[in-house]
């Protein structure tokens, strides 16, 4: 049996080792270990690997990004009424967005109260985006957790559209992961498409998960912008007795705009 | 004619090992400009962070000068697998601490090159890459949606593409060149500062450029 040959830029190029290592993410053979650390001690040593490795990378940055929605005013519309929307939100209450804070578990600190608006419901449904950190995430190095993160990328940049994109297909390969669905269906409230974020953060709800607090607050915002008020009620009565985080907001909101029991 | 950064042969890296050690500033900024994209790209894959791959680049760059500075590195030619092996201690490191926003400055007796952020270039790269993408044919647009993004291997994209393997694999080459180009007209040009010297004054100075 010949041994493998040495590293080498012809095994580099034979092995598609530059385009399996950059969307390690989603190929089907991704580099083993031993080839990773093979191949990065490589390009550190090789300048034309190395470059050709920068190229591939700007490539799948490239293509990464979200695609503008020319033939429709309606997706434009929609996500930069939603960065308005969370702009105006988060100018008007103390909570607005800090750097990453602890993840995937919700923030030990309570969202921001809610000011008098002039349109009820549309103030109430103004979600502040969950933060994210990838904190929870050192060492690990699961496939869903590494397609997690780096759909989370968008996330982070308040590209809800790229993340709800990229979000959407780790859910469809990793179904049972509950970070990507609970911060999926945040982006699609974000985005201000409730009934989706109500589909997603329903089934975040049928698993215990870190983020139950947090689900039921934003699928009771979700509610909100749908106008249904007694579906919203009941889940900030649910979060008010339950005593956690959310515990005084969800009483705060009940409170001050009267929703029905 | 200025040379690419990065473009640099082993054999300068050997070079920069006994020059460094000498006290050569410019053969620290040649190393800092040569290792500082390759540990961001490095660290930037693993942490999926900018803030905290950015740490690691400081911290590595600035373990591998004061190493050569103090005649440490006992393998020259190994230099590049040192600083990797370096960077993969340091990312290693940050996964194992539980403290958030640790910001690393660069210590006060090294002064390196003066020029934009990792991530910022990895942007500006980004922006290049895209502006050629938009004018690849769509079927060669395709072809890297497909193998870097979607992770389909080169027979599969043929058998989606109804193209052979090898075609594939020449379109590829062909779009990735394109961009590599692209972006090699915009990589800024290296103007080294001049090469200093200075074995005596080394004892005393602070460790910045001597004026």
């Amino acid at each position: 049996m010949s041994a493998r040959p040495l590293m080498d830029c012809t095994r580099v190029e034979q092995d598609e080792m530059i385009e399996r290592y950059v969307a390690a993410d989603t190929c089907r053979f991704p580099l083993s270990k031993t080839e990773t650390a093979e191949f990065e001690e490589h390009y550190f040593a090789c300048a034309q690997c190395f470059e050709r490795l920068q190229a591939a990378r700007a490539a799948h940055a490239a293509l990464m990004r979200p695609k503008r929605v020319l033939h429709t005013f309606r997706g434009w519309g929609m996500a930069a009424a939603a960065a308005a929307a969370v702009t105006i939100f988060s100018y008007f209450s103390y909570g607005h967005l800090r750097g990453p804070a602890p993840l995937p578990v919700p923030s030990a600190t309570a969202p921001a109260p809610v000011v008098l608006p002039s349109n009820p419901l549309a103030e109430l449904a103004r979600l502040d985006p969950p933060k994210y950190e990838d904190a929870a995430f050192r060492g690990s190095n699961s496939a869903a957790e590494q397609a997690f993160q780096s759909a989370m990328q968008r996330y982070v940049l308040k590209d809800y559209v790229g993340a709800e994109n990229a979000l959407g297909k780790v859910t469809e390969r990793f179904p049972e992961y509950v970070p990507a669905r609970f911060f999926l269906g945040a982006s699609h409230l974000l985005l201000n498409n409730p009934d989706a974020a109500i589909a997603e953060m329903s089934r975040v709800l049928q698993q215990e998960s870190p983020f139950s607090e947090e689900t039921k607050w934003v699928l009771a915002k979700a509610w909100l912008a749908k106008n249904d008020t007694a579906q919203a009620g009941r889940l900030l009565d649910k979060l008010a007795a339950g005593g956690g985080d959310f515990a005084s907001a969800a009483r705060q909101l009940r409170s001050r705009y009267n929703l029905p029991k | 004619m200025i040379p690419q950064p990065g473009s640099e042969s082993e054999s300068d890296l050997v070079a920069w090992v006994g020059r460094i050690r000498g006290g050569d500033r410019s053969a620290e900024d040649a190393l800092v400009r040569f290792f500082q994209p390759r540990i961001y790209a490095f660290a930037q894959r693993t942490l999926r962070d900018t803030v905290r791959a950015e740490d690691v680049v400081q911290e590595t760059l600035w373990a591998a000068v004061k190493t050569l500075r103090e005649g440490r590195l006992e393998d020259p030619p190994k230099l590049a697998a040192f600083v990797y092996g370096v960077a993969r201690r340091r990312v290693a490191d940050l996964h194992r601490k539980t403290s958030r926003n640790r910001h690393v400055e660069w210590p006060a007796d090294f002064d390196p090159p003066a020029n934009t952020s990792a991530a910022e270039e990895d942007r500006q790269r980004m922006v290049q890459a895209q502006a050629v993408i938009q004018d690849l044919e769509p079927a060669d647009r395709n072809i890297l949606q497909m193998l870097l993004v979607e992770g389909l291997g080169m027979t599969e994209i043929g058998e989606k593409l109804q193209l052979r393997a090898d075609a594939v694999r020449q379109r590829k080459s062909r779009a990735l060149r394109r961009v590599l180009e692209r972006i090699r007209e915009f990589t800024r040009p290296v103007t080294p500062r001049p090469s200093r010297i200075a074995p005596v004054e080394r004892h005393n100075k602070q460790g910045r450029d001597l004026q």
